[in-house]
């Protein structure tokens, strides 16, 4: 019996000393200064920048890492006590919809503005675009030629049926995708669009982006539609059949004669109740700087948004492309429909 | 005698009380998501039923059939071989047999997506081994590979409930059947089996929750579930509204099978007299069938521990030097006494409960006191809100107090601390604890107790000398159900977790959600030993 009360007044113990309270903003107005970053982004080299962040300003960096929707669920029920500073997400859609639920402020910072080119931020200065990604269309080298390939569009044509592979609906790339196709084309030329995907689809869709292109090297199919950096992961993967299969994909960028290539940002915005603000703009300064811009593109092989900084040797050698310079805002608005016309056409 | 059957009504009350209370605070995550079924689904509520819930429904009651089948195939025969015959190897497999619960199940359908891929180790094998030229390809990623993948990682819940009352249980029942001439297949099949149906159907009722809360392995295996309606209406039709209120079904239909196996048991309260506990007496059988049995219940353990293990030491011993780091260390640790504690409170929660309830005059309290468990069918991210919701109002109040009345700015006691995320644990595993105790408690029975309560011992003490040793094995293995569980955790631990902790769970999903599945395997196979240790434990204390 003793054992057992013991055993309980220290678990007790333990607990309470683990878990004294500590206030957010009394610590904010201490010596330790610090910002607290909800992010979508768990990359390697994110965490390096947030370290050399850490050296170079003095102020801790404190991460929670969880998917955007759970990262603004989180916020939406803190409400104004929330200790969030600044909120990455991996794609401009759900910044608009932090945007949107009034999550986020407004920054007036000239260094973002100067950093971050207009149609990759928000009008109003919401957000701030900070990498870019384009969703491509990968090939098998060996059964197809650049000149057979052409536009988004043209992937409904015949030729391709049961040759393309590509992920579930459920994806936000699939839905930002579709989002700019009914942005440029219309809800109805948009939703046959997707019927004709679906109709050409090698398999029913599974797996990541990465399984697509294996898929390909397979010869399940011979077109991928996929995010430009995981190619690169592929090509640098530390298993040796990832890297074959990267190579034996070849990249084209669609729509180079019209509207351009999709493009999305993974960006960050600072949380409207941030108890370190001043903290929470100099870290999104920090990480659009070109210093930080160079390690997005070089290890994570993302695109940098800063002009000034030129994308790394791999990213250059799949050429220079045109992208749409559609308002990534719009693609945050339409991303319900997007999904309402892939349950329609069945695309699952 | 009759009359002093339950104690008097002061002490009754107290209790009663006290179980309203601990219902209640574990309860009001679910009383918020159940709550949410008045207020009705939102407006995509008629865009999911016109073009999704059909396809997801059927899908959900498959793979639920589908897995509980073979969950019960995996779990009974190989617990009946165990704890019925001799044979080499026995001891050795008859913990082996629980390993696949050391697997987060996500990881084991990755780790078969792996070898079975293009190019994965299966077709290199039949490639360079074999020298086959064409390898047809194996498309594990599909219904029927997900109902594979689960009921290969779920079976042990199910073999665990059906082990500890075979081995324990079934001494008395098998010299009777024998006396009366049945052989001892006879007397398993028509006997020991039906007997053993509450305990069966505990593990069972584990398997399908935790089958219909999956998201991430269907999500991977696109499969869509009725999991993928609750998310795709939250994340990507932006109404949690429409999200909280299936989630709200499951939770009622998850009740439904709860009643209806309490109803089907029809109010029998099965007793087993002292020698009850007395071990099994083990058959040897000729050296041919023991290799049989061997053999049969070797395939649970390579299918769903083996097979998936090699796939993530290949893949942990190409990634190593990449994801390997000293922190590692702190981080298993953080895992293990997060684990350690919920573990604790969810034992001792489900013990009061059931205790409570048996003891009880009251209907409602017995029916109350069943209620925390649901919390294990809810999916992970639908829970987290059920949780958020009431301690954020009581966080934000006390700040408020606080702030009000001593001007001293604190910060929030249960969001973002420790006590929050433990909070959120038990809600969610309580289920899984509250199985294997309860069929430990009715196997008990009363005997020992209607002893002391005329010996005019206390409610308490009987609960603590008397019940806990008697329980021993039942509270053990529900602390390691919920301490692997705890282990394994995602979503809550995401959302809830303090800054500075870091948890093996955590540190999986980041590789995880940059589809660098490879890298979660070392993460993973820390996951997998530190679920060893207690797992080994438990094995040695349900043997003494």
């Amino acid at each position: 019996m003793n054992k057992y009360l013991i055993a309980l007044v220290h678990i007790g113990c333990f607990l309470l000393t683990s878990c004294m309270p500590q206030s957010n903003k009394e610590k904010a107005q201490g010596q330790q200064q610090e910002v607290n970053v909800y992010t979508h982004r768990h990359y390697a080299p994110d965490q390096e920048l947030f370290t050399q962040f850490e050296k170079e300003f003095g102020i801790k960096v404190n991460v929670v890492n969880a998917s955007a929707d759970e990262l603004m669920l989180k916020m939406e029920n803190e409400g104004a006590q929330s200790p969030a500073d600044v909120l990455i997400t991996v794609d401009a859609g759900r910044l608009q919809r932090a945007k949107e639920k009034a999550l986020l402020q407004i920054i007036n910072s000239e260094i973002l503005t100067n950093n971050v080119p207009g149609h990759l931020r928000d009008v109003d200065g919401y957000w701030f675009g900070l990498t870019k990604r384009s969703r491509v269309i990968v090939y098998a080298k060996d059964r197809v030629t650049q000149d057979q390939l052409s536009t988004y569009e043209a992937l409904t044509e015949d030729q391709w049926m049961g040759k393309i592979l590509i992920r579930s609906s459920g994806n936000i790339y699939n839905q930002s995708l579709m989002a700019s196709m009914i942005a440029n084309l219309g809800e109805e030329v948009a939703a046959q669009w997707a019927a004709g995907i679906l109709r050409n689809m090698a398999r029913s869709p599974k797996g990541s982006d990465r399984d697509q292109m294996k898929a390909v090297a397979a010869g399940v199919g011979d077109l991928a539609i996929v995010n430009t950096y995981y190619v690169g992961k592929l090509l640098t993967s530390p298993d040796s059949l990832e890297r074959a299969v990267g190579q034996q994909m070849g990249i084209f960028f669609p729509n180079q004669k019209g509207r351009g290539t999709h493009i999305n940002v993974s960006g960050a915005g600072v949380a409207k109740y941030a108890p370190n603000k001043a903290n929470a703009i100099k870290f999104i300064e920090f990480l659009s700087s070109e210093a930080a811009q160079e390690i997005f593109s070089s290890s994570n092989f993302e695109y940098p948004v800063n002009p000034k900084v030129n994308p790394s040797p791999l990213l250059q050698s799949w050429g220079i492309f045109k992208e749409d310079k559609l308002s990534l805002s719009t693609l945050g608005a339409l991303n319900k429909s997007a999904v309402l016309l892939f349950d329609q056409v069945g695309w699952k | 005698m009759f009359s002093s059957f339950y104690d008097n009504a002061k002490i009754d009350k107290k209790w009663s009380l006290l179980t309203i209370a601990i219902v209640l605070l574990l309860g009001a995550p679910l009383l918020t998501i159940l709550l949410k079924l008045f207020s009705g689904p939102g407006e995509s509520w008629e865009h999911i039923k016109e073009y999704l819930l059909l396809d997801y429904l059927l899908n959900s009651l498959f793979l639920m059939f589908a897995c509980s089948i073979f969950t019960l195939i995996l779990g009974v025969i190989p617990a009946w071989l165990v704890s019925a015959y001799s044979f080499p190897f026995r001891k050795l497999l008859q913990w082996l047999l629980i390993l696949p619960l050391a697997f987060p199940n996500y990881l084991t359908a990755y780790a078969y997506a792996g070898l079975f891929d293009y190019s994965g180790i299966y077709e290199r094998i039949m490639v360079q081994i074999f020298n086959l030229d064409h390898v047809s390809h194996i498309d594990i990623m599909g219904i029927w590979g997900l109902a594979w993948v689960m009921s290969f990682s779920l079976y042990p819940y199910v073999y665990l409930s059906a082990r500890s009352f075979f081995s324990h249980q079934s001494h008395g029942q098998m010299s009777a059947a024998k006396v009366l001439g049945a052989g001892r297949f006879k007397a398993f099949y028509s006997i020991v089996l039906p007997l053993a149906r509450p305990a069966v159907v505990g593990g069972l009722l584990l398997v399908v929750m935790e089958v219909l809360g999956d998201y991430g392995s269907a999500y991977y295996y696109g499969v869509s579930t009725y999991t993928t309606a609750i998310f795709r209406s939250w994340f990507a039709l932006e109404e949690p509204e429409t999200a909280v209120y299936l989630s709200a079904q499951l939770c009622m239909f998850i009740l439904f099978l709860i009643v209806m196996e309490r109803s089907l048991r029809g109010g029998k309260k099965y007793q087993f007299n002292s020698e009850g506990s007395q071990e099994l007496i083990k058959k040897t059988p000729k050296s041919h069938i023991q290799a049989i049995f061997m053999l049969v219940t070797i395939i649970p353990i390579s299918l769903g521990f083996i097979l998936p293990l090699i796939q993530i030491i290949y893949w942990a011993s190409i990634t190593f030097h990449e994801v390997w780091s000293t922190s590692f260390l702190s981080i298993v640790w953080s895992s293990f006494y997060l684990s350690m504690i919920t573990a604790f409170i969810c034992i001792c929660i489900s013990f009061f409960l059931i205790y409570a309830a048996k003891w009880s005059r009251s209907l409602i309290i017995q029916r109350l006191s069943t209620l925390p468990v649901l919390g294990y069918a809810v999916p992970g991210v639908v829970i987290a809100v059920g949780i958020m919701i009431p301690t954020l109002i009581f966080d934000k109040f006390l700040v408020n107090m606080t702030q009000y009345y001593l001007n001293w700015s604190m910060g929030f006691i249960i969001n973002g601390t420790i006590i929050g995320l433990v909070f959120a644990y038990s809600v969610r595993f309580l289920a899984v604890s509250y199985h294997p105790i309860e069929t430990s408690i009715q196997k008990t029975g009363m005997r020992f107790e209607q002893a002391a309560q005329m010996l005019g011992v206390q409610r308490w003490k009987r609960m603590l000398q008397i019940n806990i040793p008697l329980n021993k094995v039942g509270l053990l293995s529900g602390a390691l159900l919920v301490f692997v569980d705890t282990m394994k955790e995602l979503p809550l631990t995401l959302l809830l977790k303090p800054y500075g902790i870091m948890t093996l769970s955590a540190k999986a999903f980041e590789y995880a959600s940059d589809e660098r599945i490879a890298e979660t395997a070392l993460p993973a196979l820390f996951i997998i030993m530190t679920g060893l240790i207690p797992i080994f434990l438990l094995n040695r204390m349900m043997n003494v």
